[in-house]
């Protein structure tokens, strides 16, 4: 790509698409969508659960999405705009959508339950799986498959996020481009993947003898009302004491929180400093970790695969660790886990999203 | 361009976006014989105006019954000798 600095991208390597798709399949699925059935067959896989008619009207789907189909608009508009093309792919509306995802999930799984597809840019699947256990509260659910998935990375999309001047540049080094909380933080590195994660109603759960990471305790959301770009410390220090009102949780009792940290100059601080408002002076003893240090900004995928590791951490009574911190910043002044992983016994957790527009959500989840 | 060459064309068109085809296609092969859905319709149509560099208008794209009529249809558009114009003026 041709650039003032040159930016990198955290690509999903090896996805076979061929090996899990018919092409007739694949003929009607952007990659977000691909990553997003693949990532649901997984799920479905590990929980155990045993498809019957019943049970799938019973079961739905919640995914978040910040792009929809960004690799079908980008490829539709390069037909038309650069080749000059006087039409393009009849199946392109049908790929390009931020519903497919949802949809082909329900038509893969066979799962004829409520179908949701939201799209709150950075915060898209925790606002999903929040709004999933929503669903199962009201009882119109008892299992929701609920997650994010995303494939933002196309010359377009790239280009305009370089536009906004907040991504990382490859440096010496391009696996040490994102460095949140670290002094010398430079911004965000933009990734694609997909985490799909089955929400049940507990005693579904418990009478099957499922095997469960944790609870889901509590779900936080609000909005900053103030700059669609420009975070405030207000709005997501709201979201987390909704999180944890919900929970009914002490601040005291949370061991972790898996920042939204996107290693931007303006999101970490305020972070930070929400963090501090939350906690007072409980946040020093706080684990914290940004593991966008590592895996990326997956957009709207990002929250699931965050809430993934979290846990899992609590499973395996380890912190994930904030990658690439080369040194404290003075406005980020908690213990972000700097490089490496640690033990500690997570009781609760929170992970974090928040998004442009002003977006937040939080996801407080506890150990069993 | 001869009949033959877009008879030829035209099931090789169909084929690549029937890709589950119940019948043989062939020539008096309908589309209900193929159960030809709507997708696979409009993909196969994609697919002839970039084969043939034409452009099949939707009324005649809906229209489309079986492999004849869209062999038919795409002759008089890309004007094979001997094609029968008098179905576009009886139109």
């Amino acid at each position: 790509m041709e650039s003032r600095s040159c930016h990198i991208a955290a690509e999903v390597k090896n996805f076979d698409a061929e090996a899990n798709f018919s092409p007739t399949a694949l003929s009607l699925m952007d990659r977000f969508a691909q990553f997003a059935v693949h990532a649901a067959r997984s799920a479905l896989q590990d929980s155990g659960l045993i498809w019957s008619e019943e049970a799938s009207l019973r079961t739905g789907v919640s995914i978040g999405s910040g792009y929809g189909g960004a690799e079908s608009y980008d490829a539709s508009y390069r037909a038309l705009f650069a080749n000059k093309a006087s039409r393009v792919h009849p199946l392109t509306i049908p790929r390009l959508m931020h519903h497919s995802g949802a949809g082909h999930i329900t038509m893969d799984l066979h799962l004829k339950g409520p179908s949701l597809s939201i799209s709150t840019a950075c915060a898209s699947s925790t606002h999903a799986i929040g709004e999933a256990f929503r669903t199962i509260q009201a009882d119109a659910a008892d299992v929701m498959f609920a997650g994010g998935a995303d494939a933002p990375i196309t010359f377009g999309v790239l280009k305009c996020w370089e536009g906004l001047r907040v991504l990382a540049s490859a440096g010496k080094s391009p696996a040490e481009a994102c460095r949140p909380f670290s002094l010398d933080r430079e911004g965000m590195v933009i990734g694609e993947g997909s985490a799909v994660l089955v929400l049940e109603e507990y005693e579904h759960a418990r009478s099957r003898g499922a095997r469960i990471y944790g609870e889901v305790a509590g779900y936080g959301a609000s909005s900053d009302a103030a700059h669609i770009t420009q975070p405030t410390v207000d709005g997501p220090a709201r979201a987390m004491s909704q999180a944890l009102k919900e929970a009914r949780v002490s601040p005291d009792q949370v061991d972790y929180i898996n920042a939204h940290g996107t290693g931007t100059k303006l999101n970490d601080v305020a972070e930070t400093k929400a963090i501090h408002e939350v906690f007072g002076a409980g946040a020093a003893a706080l684990s914290i970790s940004s593991t966008k240090s590592m895996h990326g900004h997956l957009m709207g995928a990002s929250g699931a695969v965050e809430l993934l590791i979290t846990l899992l951490g609590m499973q395996n009574r380890v912190v994930p660790p904030t990658a690439n911190y080369h040194g404290p910043d003075p406005e980020c002044d908690l213990d972000y886990t700097p490089n490496q992983a640690r033990q500690r016994t997570i009781r609760v957790a929170l992970s974090n999203s928040f998004a442009f527009g002003g977006s937040n959500a939080v996801l407080a989840v506890k150990s069993l | 361009m001869l009949l033959a060459e877009v008879e030829e064309k035209v099931i090789a068109a169909i084929r690549k976006n029937k890709k589950d085809a119940p019948v043989p296609i062939e020539v008096d092969t309908t589309f209900e014989q193929l159960k030809m859905a709507s997708l696979d319709v409009i993909c196969t149509v994609f697919e002839l105006e970039e084969t043939f560099n034409i452009a099949i208008p939707d009324d005649a794209a809906m229209n489309m019954r079986s492999v004849r009529d869209v062999v038919n249809g795409v002759a008089l558009l890309v004007g094979v000798p001997g094609t029968d114009t008098s179905v576009e003026s009886s139109n």
